[in-house]
């Protein structure tokens, strides 16, 4: 939380409902001292964007049409090693989540209880340490 | 004959008298011995003399004396004419063959000659003048010898005597065997003379005197005095009929020397009819008188036997022109003689013909058999000959005949003739043909029939099975009748099949579907149908089993695929309901916990409002599912508004052009809109995501009712083999589903770069 005090965390947003990418970034930008650098919605307009390296968290939808969350984020891994991506998803069964370590998340939040844990997740995972959230639910 | 001679009686009396006294006086009465001498004597002299055989035997046959007379008929052995030494006496036939005979030996014992004496010797019973025949040899000749036997039993103080006599009367019995010859004769002679004699006189003044002979009364039953008292009766007794030809024949015969003769009826006393031949023969003397002798033949006989014989050779005649059946005689070198009209047509010959030989109708390969058939037939190995042959006749027409030959002999039984008979069997043959034709059709059709056929007993066991039913077992016919049928299915439940198979005997059909495992172990389905035939006498079943398999697995893969295909469809709105309605919710809920708890940074009104945008963003989505799920477009409106309604979405985003012609008289059933619908849009979703089109025409109408669609785009087409085996053409498989379940017929043209074309046929009923 130190952190987030000190300087705004640079956020992108990958996620294909329009309403949700603008819940959150109205959510993020006033309560949890975050600035969305930029919004993609799908996963080839966010491989596409020459500013990845300069977010801090990169909050990416696994189930989008076209390429999905996991692919997506492979791709991102593979092209910059050192970027942090939490998944926000709708799925919290442990198979996802078991896969999502091995692609290479930092987190994984459940989307109908982002208002819940986004903060803390946010925080853990500028700390370098894992926050599975989906966890809970199982 | 009667043999009586008096002489002999009296002889025979005398001698008897003379020997008893002779017997009795020389042993018992001393008194007379002075006379005794001259007695002896002279019995001796008679009895030695006498023509009739004298035998004087002791007690046990044996022979005191014997005179020559007997001698001779025993060939003058003495010692045993008759006697106790077997073999010997009279040397009678039996004797000669096995040398026991007679001396009363056992071979003897139903000798009449024998029996005689003895019963005289043991019972003293006297034989009178018995005829007996005996058998004796005469220079080793078996000669009957007929004589009449008397014997004589002698009471005498030392012992009793027989005495024998044999009188031989086989010159008799020559006599009058020659006498019964000669009157059996004349009696023969005089019954065949049934011809009579008359003399005509013809008087000076022409009157005609008659003068019958005996024998007239046979002819006529009138005797010759009745003629003479009747001259007329000659006339009278002529037939009416011909009494006028009678009149003229005697005045024709008596006026001309020459012969005449005449055959006619008279009425004979007892009213018979008889016909006789009269022939007349005039004659004059050097004094210029006329006479004529007539003689008159009874030829009733010939006539009637005549009229018999006409009668028959009438009837043969009828039998022979009219018969259907071809007749023909036969020389022996095979020349026709004779034919009937049957036999002509039969064979198309002329009648007229006489060159017609036998031979020239027989197939040269027929000709060696035939010939020798005919040649056992001459030789009477066998009696008649049944042939079946082909013939062709002249104008190339086959004809197949049954032709039975038999054959006249003449008196030195060689073969004067041959018959034959012969029947036109052509239509027979062409039936038993055209029978072995069918039975062989059938046959075939049994035996390369797709179908399994088995004909089996009333309890189930097979009585014929063809290949097909066998190789789907593995077995062959043996060891496939030990089993009932249906112990070869693997259904669970035989009692209902069995129930059914007992249906099939009361005349229901009946049809069923089961299991069996082939000859590999691997499960096959078969339909089989059944009903009662009645099969060589006995009730059966005829089962046909139709491997049903193939279509049971397709049904299987289409049931399949109509699930798979609805699970696809729950899967996508699942999706739809979890990624696309559950983000707007959560949307929802982080705007309402964030209301929950304000802080300086939030402002609740705009918060409440964003809020309530994403409610009403959540209501447009349930409603889009809703409408995906079931479109309530389409049960409100109908195909055409719901495709239009469709479509229009398309176009927003696409940049494809939509022709929808779809004219139809009234709504379709919802079944037929819905399936139809869903044919459209997987068409169109198909045509937007894969074909690059630029036009999408759809044309439904309906015509004398058929329903008929039609799908068209001008995309880039594909190639429909390819596509319907891989995993892309699974869209496809499940509209043909959709359209062939609902029992349509379904057609796909495409090709790389040349589009798609859909026709899609249902029948309204």
């Amino acid at each position: 939380m130190e952190t987030l005090k000190n300087k705004k965390l640079k956020i992108i947003i990958v996620d294909d409902s329009k309403i949700f990418r603008t819940v959150l970034r109205n959510f993020l930008q006033k309560e949890s001292h975050c600035s969305i650098i930029t919004e993609a919605s799908s996963g080839e307009e966010f491989l596409a964007l020459n500013n990845v390296k300069s977010a801090d968290i990169i909050l990416m939808d696994l189930q989008m049409p076209g390429m999905d969350g996991y692919e997506v984020t492979k791709k991102a891994i593979e092209r910059y090693p050192d970027i942090k991506v939490l998944a926000i998803t709708m799925h919290t069964e442990k198979a996802y989540l078991n896969e999502l370590m091995q692609v290479g998340f930092k987190g994984c939040v459940f989307k109908p209880e982002i208002y819940k844990n986004i903060q803390q997740a946010l925080a853990y995972i500028i700390a370098n340490e894992n926050c599975f959230f989906g966890e809970i639910n199982l | 004959m009667e043999i009586h001679s008096p002489y002999i009686i009296l002889l025979t009396i005398a001698l008897t008298y003379i020997v008893i006294n002779y017997f009795q006086h020389r042993r018992y009465n001393l008194s007379f011995k002075r006379n005794s001498h001259e007695k002896e004597q002279l019995l001796e002299s008679i009895f030695e003399n006498a023509s009739v055989g004298l035998i004087l035997v002791g007690k046990n046959a044996d022979v005191l004396k014997i005179n020559k007379a007997a001698l001779e008929i025993g060939l003058n052995d003495d010692k045993n004419l008759i006697g106790s030494q077997p073999g010997k006496a009279l040397n009678c036939i039996v004797a000669v063959k096995n040398e026991k005979g007679c001396g009363f030996g056992k071979e003897c014992k139903n000798c009449e000659l024998r029996l005689s004496i003895e019963s005289t010797i043991k019972k003293g019973t006297n034989i009178s003048r018995l005829p007996l025949k005996i058998h004796i040899l005469r220079n080793n000749v078996d000669t009957p010898y007929h004589i009449l036997l008397s014997t004589s039993y002698l009471e005498t103080i030392a012992a009793p005597m027989v005495l024998i006599i044999f009188e031989d009367i086989n010159a008799l019995i020559k006599t009058e065997n020659a006498l019964i010859d000669s009157e059996y004769r004349y009696r023969q002679i005089t019954k065949a003379i049934s011809d009579y004699v008359y003399k005509i006189n013809i008087l000076e003044d022409g009157t005609i005197q008659t003068i019958h002979t005996q024998t007239c009364y046979q002819i006529t039953g009138y005797r010759p005095e009745e003629f003479d008292s009747n001259q007329n009766l000659w006339f009278d007794i002529v037939h009416e009929e011909d009494k006028e030809k009678v009149l003229k024949f005697v005045q024709n015969s008596t006026q001309n020397t020459e012969k005449y003769s005449i055959e006619h009826r008279i009425i004979r006393k007892d009213e018979a009819i008889r016909w006789v031949t009269n022939t007349i023969v005039t004659k004059k003397n050097q004094k210029g008188q006329k006479w004529s002798d007539g003689i008159v033949r009874d030829i009733t006989d010939r006539k009637e036997i005549e009229a018999a014989l006409r009668e028959s050779e009438e009837k043969l005649s009828v039998i022979f022109e009219y018969s259907h059946v071809g007749i023909s005689l036969i020389d022996n070198e095979g020349n026709i003689q004779y034919m009937n009209p049957a036999f002509c047509k039969l064979l198309g010959l002329q009648p007229d013909k006489t060159e017609n030989n036998f031979r020239l109708f027989t197939d040269p390969e027929d000709a060696q058999l035939e010939s020798e058939h005919f040649e056992s037939l001459r030789k009477g190995e066998v009696t008649m000959l049944n042939i079946e042959k082909k013939y062709t006749k002249k104008h190339g027409e086959e004809t197949w005949v049954l032709m039975q030959v038999s054959c006249f002999r003449n008196y030195k039984g060689e073969v004067a003739n041959f018959i034959a008979v012969v029947e036109d069997i052509t239509e027979r043959k062409n039936a038993l043909d055209l029978l072995r034709q069918s039975e062989e059709k059938f046959r075939n059709i049994f035996n390369t029939s797709n179908d399994g056929i088995i004909i089996t007993n009333f309890e189930g066991y097979p009585l014929e099975a063809n290949q097909i039913s066998l190789d789907r077992v593995g077995l062959s016919f043996e060891q496939f009748k030990k089993q009932k049928v249906f112990d070869y299915l693997t259904t669970l439940d035989h009692s209902d099949i069995t129930v059914q198979f007992k249906n099939l005997f009361s005349n229901k059909i009946t049809v069923i579907q089961s299991e069996y495992l082939n000859q590999l172990g691997e499960k096959k389905y078969v339909e089989i149908s059944g009903r009662n035939i009645n099969y060589l006498g006995q009730q059966a079943a005829l089962l046909i089993s139709r491997d049903i398999t193939d279509r049971k697995l397709l049904q299987q893969k289409i049931l399949n695929a109509i699930i798979e295909s609805e699970e696809k469809e729950r899967k996508n709105f699942a999706q739809e309901l979890h990624d696309g309605l559950g983000p707007i919710l959560s949307t929802i809920k982080l705007y309402l916990q964030w209301i929950e708890n304000p802080t300086a940074k939030s402002n609740k009104t705009e918060l409440l409002k964003e809020a309530l945008d994403t409610v009403e963003e959540a209501i447009i989505s349930v409603k889009e599912i809703s409408n995906k799920l079931s479109p309530n477009v389409l049960s409100k409106y109908g195909l055409e508004i719901a495709l239009q309604s469709f479509v229009r979405k398309i176009i927003n985003t696409k940049n494809i052009e939509f022709v929808i012609d779809i004219e139809l008289p009234k709504r379709l059933s919802p079944e037929l809109e819905t399936m139809l619908y869903r044919v459209c849009v997987e068409a169109i979703n198909n045509t937007v995501k894969y074909a690059e089109a630029t036009i999408i025409t759809i044309q439904i109408d309906t015509n004398a009712n058929i329903l008929s669609a039609l799908y068209l785009d001008n995309g880039k087409g594909f190639d429909v083999g390819e596509t319907t085996k891989n995993k892309s053409g699974h869209g496809l498989f499940n509209m043909q589903n959709r359209i062939e379940t609902y029992g349509g017929n379904f057609t796909l043209n495409s090709q790389p770069g040349a589009g798609m074309e859909l026709m899609i046929k249902i029948s309204m009923h």
